[in-house]
């Protein structure tokens, strides 16, 4: 796929973003903002299951280190939030090291499973060390004055979240990003042609981590606390449904299914005390009848319209090629 | 000392409602190779309708065996229809569709369940007969805790029976050790696969039923019970009944000397624990490599 055709939705997206708090008011600001943040966090993750096959299940983990990075330092030392939010992606990208160092070594399902214990051994430190962490009761986080608005807060996180998606998206078209993608593909077939896999893996694992932590370190501003929830296993959850939702195969997949959960949670919540019967229905109708995601089916859909005058490929093929795309996880 | 042996034994009976739990899960993912975090939603309904039962029957011990009766089947019908209705029709596709799949069902199950029940702690009483406690070297020790070891080891030996000597036990092992080979000999792969999820769903709402008169049933104990029964699967080793028991009785003993030691970091012994065994024995104690 040419890089046009992957830049330009995000290009229209960031001007979209930028024109917002001009024609919306504050509290659809204030949605956006959780969307670009959980955008993010999403974003980062498919880097993992979408660009080298990975499926984590603890990327809450990063998330929650990100939110608590910028919390400890303010509260216990009085750094400011923005120093704050740099420090995070080294701490969360230094975690990623030590875990994912482990969890490479294994594959599949059990590379699920170890990615969550490891989780969740952080989430039971941070939950019960009420003396450093504050536990159940979470750490207060206070933005300066200037970052107080909710409009220029907004603006700051549209920044920071655009450069990251950036760099996700140079990473994606980098030889570094063609090598996941291979790896992904026949991870033997890459050994053999001398690629180290592990080593690959484990960059992309701490990468993926660090921008979590970035998301995290935006979150727990937003909402001036960081709560150990933010690493608990279900928030590991979100970013798979949501890549699932919007698309694992394509690059703004993630960025729909942050879109349509935050939209789905806002609507939801403000009409019923269900939301996460709402969520599961959505979920179980996309695994059923569109396992191509939003972003995926559309394209799909797309192509064979523009495809049918000439119809270049027997619909046989084209049959076969779809089943093994929504094959692959 | 005595202190000691009390609260392993206590952790023992802990291990065995999570063997039950646990041993259903093993089996469901031997057997159809989905990692299914609906065991945990199964185990919490059926926690939930033990409660309704026993306040219908008036609490006492028919009221408890009643439920015993009826949870388990409640939830193993549930099983048997998300298996046939909507597991069934994703099967050729990858795995990691089935495991979102359950991941669905339990969201729509802890909500059925407020909506059902409400969001209230709700509790169940034991039976009179088992109300009191028996002596160890003069400690008390509650004689429910020991009911709960014994019905483990039933259960342990059954499924052993079951798995041996029975047709559907034999077909099931040799499902867990190679699942081609078996379609390809002419299994009626699709009535092996109700039939093992049916069973899974049977024991975690067997598991649910036990450990309803424990503590107190709320919203969320499904999160908890699937984390620890996978942690139990994987110490053990997939598709292994055996492998399930000694993961479950090292973690609820574990669990147990940790809330001694160090109550607050009681959890964080359970992981440093599976992290272990996944890094130098990935396949588990008693599981076989792939």
């Amino acid at each position: 796929m040419g890089w046009r055709r992957e830049a330009a939705p995000l290009l229209v997206l960031l001007a979209t973003m930028a024109a917002l708090p001009f024609l919306v008011g504050e509290s659809d600001v204030y949605l956006a903002n959780d969307f670009l943040i959980t955008a993010l966090f999403a974003m980062s993750f498919n880097l993992l299951l979408g660009q080298a096959g990975m499926l984590s299940f603890g990327h809450a983990a990063f998330y929650g280190l990100g939110a608590y990075t910028v919390a400890l330092l303010y509260s216990k030392l009085g750094v400011p939030i923005v120093p704050g939010i740099l420090a995070a992606p080294l701490v969360a990208g230094v975690m990623a090291l030590a875990i994912g160092f482990f969890v490479v070594r294994l594959e599949g399902m059990y590379f699920a499973m170890l990615s969550l214990s490891f989780a969740q051994l952080i989430f039971s430190v941070v939950s019960s060390w009420y003396s450093f962490t504050g536990g159940d009761n979470g750490l207060p986080v206070s933005p300066p004055d200037w970052l107080l608005p909710t409009n220029a807060y907004y603006y700051f996180t549209l920044a920071v979240v655009s450069v990251c998606i950036g760099l996700l998206f140079l990473v994606r078209r980098s030889t570094f990003g063609a090598a996941l993608a291979a790896i992904r593909e026949n991870p033997q077939r890459a050994a053999y042609l001398g690629l180290n896999v592990r080593v690959y893996q484990l960059a992309a694992f701490v990468l993926a981590g660090a921008l979590a932590g970035v998301a995290g370190s935006l979150r727990s501003p937003l909402q001036q606390m960081a709560f150990p929830s933010l690493l608990y296993w279900t928030q590991s959850a979100d970013p798979v449904l949501m890549t699932l939702a919007g698309g694992v195969g394509a690059f703004i997949g993630p960025i729909v299914g942050a879109a349509l959960f935050v939209l789905l949670t806002f609507v939801v919540t403000s009409h019923t005390d269900y939301p996460l019967f709402a969520f599961g229905a959505v979920v179980l109708v996309l695994v059923l009848f569109l396992p191509k995601g939003i972003v995926g089916t559309v394209e799909g859909w797309w192509d064979r319209r523009r495809a049918k005058p000439a119809p270049a490929t027997p619909p046989q093929a084209a049959h076969a090629a779809a089943q093994q795309e929504g094959s692959r996880p | 000392m005595t202190d000691v042996l009390i609260q392993i034994l206590s952790g023992v009976s802990r291990g065995m409602v999570l063997f039950i739990v646990a041993s259903g899960l093993t089996l469901i993912f031997g057997v159809l190779r989905v990692a299914n975090f609906a065991h945990g939603s199964f185990y919490m309904v059926a926690a939930f309708v033990t409660y309704t039962v026993t306040r219908m029957a008036g609490g006492g011990m028919p009221g408890f065996l009643a439920s015993l009766v009826i949870a388990p089947l409640c939830v193993a019908a549930l099983g048997a229809a998300i298996e046939m209705l909507l597991l069934r029709r994703i099967q050729h596709r990858d795995h990691f569709y089935q495991l979102i799949l359950t991941f669905a069902i339990t969201l729509i199950v802890a909500d059925g369940v407020k909506m059902i029940w409400g969001r209230d702690y709700r509790s169940v009483p034991r039976p009179q007969l088992l109300e009191g406690s028996i002596s160890i070297f003069g400690s008390p020790f509650p004689s429910y805790y020991v009911l709960l070891i014994v019905i483990g080891l039933v259960i342990a030996l059954a499924l052993r029976l079951m798995l041996e000597r029975t047709r559907f036990g034999k077909t099931l092992r040799a499902a867990v050790a190679d699942g081609e080979m078996v379609g390809a000999l002419g299994v009626n792969v699709p009535l092996l696969y109700t039939g093992v999820f049916t069973l899974g769903a049977w024991l975690a709402g067997l598991g649910g039923a036990l450990a309803a008169p424990v503590g107190s049933i709320a919203i969320g104990i499904d999160n908890s019970i699937i984390i620890e029964s996978f942690a139990v699967v994987i110490i053990g080793g997939v598709g292994s009944v055996s492998g399930a028991l000694v993961g479950a009785l090292v973690i609820g003993v574990l669990q147990a000397i940790g809330i001694m030691v160090a109550p607050r970091l009681a959890i964080a012994f359970i992981f440093i624990a599976l992290c272990a065994v996944l890094l130098l024995r990935p396949q588990g104690l008693l599981g076989r490599r792939a």
